[in-house]
């Protein structure tokens, strides 16, 4: 490219860069997020059961998702165009999704147990009652891949044909912050009894000090990208959108998973019983980041190790802890492998509709 | 189509300031950091609101804790609720899942369910 077509691009970058600023500065308003449209199936307590509409549905059994427990659900459904459940709808899945919904008092005593044996088993059993199915394809992201672990080693009987887990931790040693394993929980809750969402916003941000100002440079590269932009307004206000964690929950993930390595060490014990990885069976695609800082390979990838499954994989993705759900990475490889996962664990089924009621 | 010159000076500036931070804040020694000042901060807010909570009895007014207690019994309470009334609808589902499978009772043309044998009466089909 010679000198003059450089210094033209540049000039019309930075053109656009102007606008683009401007419109930030003056607060243009957020790209809706979580657009996908979807009815509520079920509903305990503040969690919630979304089935998507979807008028191609073209494999059976149904897919569901389970999301973190620390933030919002809607990372899976970002934007049009960047969304996890709507490359799965495209591909002709009925996709449920299992939102936790914001922790409040009421949710302070919620234990382990609250998720792994009453809100999981019902939902699932609620999603293969509506949709007329006796099992489904179940994938979890984060920490809601260690619940559906734990559920479904605890509870052989799940209605499960297969689990994918992305970016899920069990070896909590391998975490950061590991080292803060000792910490007195109750010293960080508010009065709901809750961790807060912003001791949680605070802790991630701690784990990666400059990364405000490393997206402010990609954002101020990139700033002549309209794309671009509506996509950092949606991922910077998910990422500071933390939910309250329950109380108990926490306590229970210090002591249990921190502080003993239960997943690893096998000394899990939900309801006064023992409940190990071994016990799982299922078929089970375990998804890596690469990059993840939240939470490291090292903490994700024992998984395969654990399980009693004979039917396993393993994919490991040059991404990071969001880019294995959103953006590029996610759009090209990680969805396209899970959905080609589900797919293998499916059977083609006549064209029908996904819409509740 | 390489990064600009700027942005790569930024990215080496940052990996330079940023890795040995990254390692810092997963260092023991943070951590106890950490630990000890969030020690601090929970035992200064709970002295501070033991003493003003004494204040505020001897006004006869209820304090944070008195608040945070009746709302630790409501939501039990409320928890409680929750948990008959999932219980409730459980079994509803179990006896309409039942009844379908039995077939649909007959019924009077009032709507009335029939005496059963036994002399009590047969349940009306619940809503959905």
């Amino acid at each position: 490219m010679d000198v003059v077509t450089r210094i033209r691009r540049e000039v019309e970058r930075d053109a656009l860069r102007a606008r683009n600023g401007i419109k930030l500065a003056a607060g243009v308003p957020r790209p809706g997020v979580g657009l996908t449209p979807k009815d509520v199936v079920w509903q305990r307590d503040r969690a919630q059961l979304w089935r998507y509409r979807n008028d191609a549905v073209t494999w059976s059994p149904p897919v569901i998702l389970v999301g973190s427990l620390v933030s919002h659900s809607y990372i899976l459904d970002l934007s049009p165009g960047n969304s996890f459940i709507e490359q799965l709808t495209a591909a002709g899945f009925d996709v449920f999704l299992l939102d936790w919904g914001v922790a409040d008092e009421r949710d302070a005593g919620n234990t382990l147990e609250s998720y792994v044996d009453e809100y999981l088993p019902a939902a699932l059993a609620r999603a293969c009652e509506v949709s007329g199915v006796r099992q489904l394809n179940v994938v979890g992201y984060c920490l809601g891949g260690t619940l559906l672990l734990l559920s479904a080693a605890h509870h052989p009987d799940l209605p499960v044909r297969s689990l994918a887990t992305m970016a899920t931790p069990v070896d909590f040693r391998q975490m950061p912050f590991a080292e803060l394993s000792h910490l007195n929980v109750d010293w960080v809750l508010d009065e709901t009894g809750n961790v807060p969402a912003a001791v949680i916003r605070q802790g991630f941000r701690l784990l990666t000090p400059t990364a405000d100002a490393v997206q402010y440079a990609n954002l101020l590269e990139n700033l002549w990208k309209d794309d671009y932009v509506v996509a950092y307004q949606a991922m910077t206000h998910w990422i500071g959108d933390h939910v309250p964690f329950p109380g108990a929950a926490a306590r229970q993930i210090g002591e249990m998973l921190l502080q003993e390595n239960g997943m690893v060490e096998g000394t899990v014990r939900l309801g006064g019983e023992a409940v190990t990885l071994a016990d799982l069976r299922y078929p089970l695609l375990n998804v890596l980041a690469s990059r993840d800082n939240i939470v490291p390979p090292a903490a994700a990838r024992p998984i395969l190790g654990l399980v009693g499954s004979t039917d396993t994989e393993e994919l490991v993705l040059d991404a990071g802890h969001i880019g294995l759900v959103v953006g590029r990475t996610a759009a090209k490889v990680t969805i396209p492998t899970i959905i080609d996962f589900l797919q293998r664990r499916s059977e083609q089924a006549e064209l029908r509709h996904s819409h509740a009621g | 189509m390489g990064k600009p010159l700027w942005k790569s000076g930024f990215d080496r500036l940052e990996r330079l300031v940023g890795v040995p931070l990254e390692r810092f804040v997963q260092t023991t020694t943070f951590a106890r950091t950490g630990s000890t000042l969030l020690k601090i901060q929970s035992a200064t807010r709970n002295n501070v609101e033991r003493q003003l909570g004494n204040l505020w009895h001897l006004a006869n007014l209820p304090t944070r804790t008195d608040l945070a207690r009746l709302r630790g019994q409501v939501t039990m309470l409320d928890h409680d609720l929750q948990t008959m009334k999932h219980a409730i609808e459980a079994e509803g589902r179990d006896s309409d899942r039942a009844e379908r499978q039995l077939g649909p009772p007959s019924t009077d043309t009032d709507g009335r369910g029939h005496e059963n044998p036994k002399g009590g009466r047969t349940r009306r089909p619940s809503r959905p």
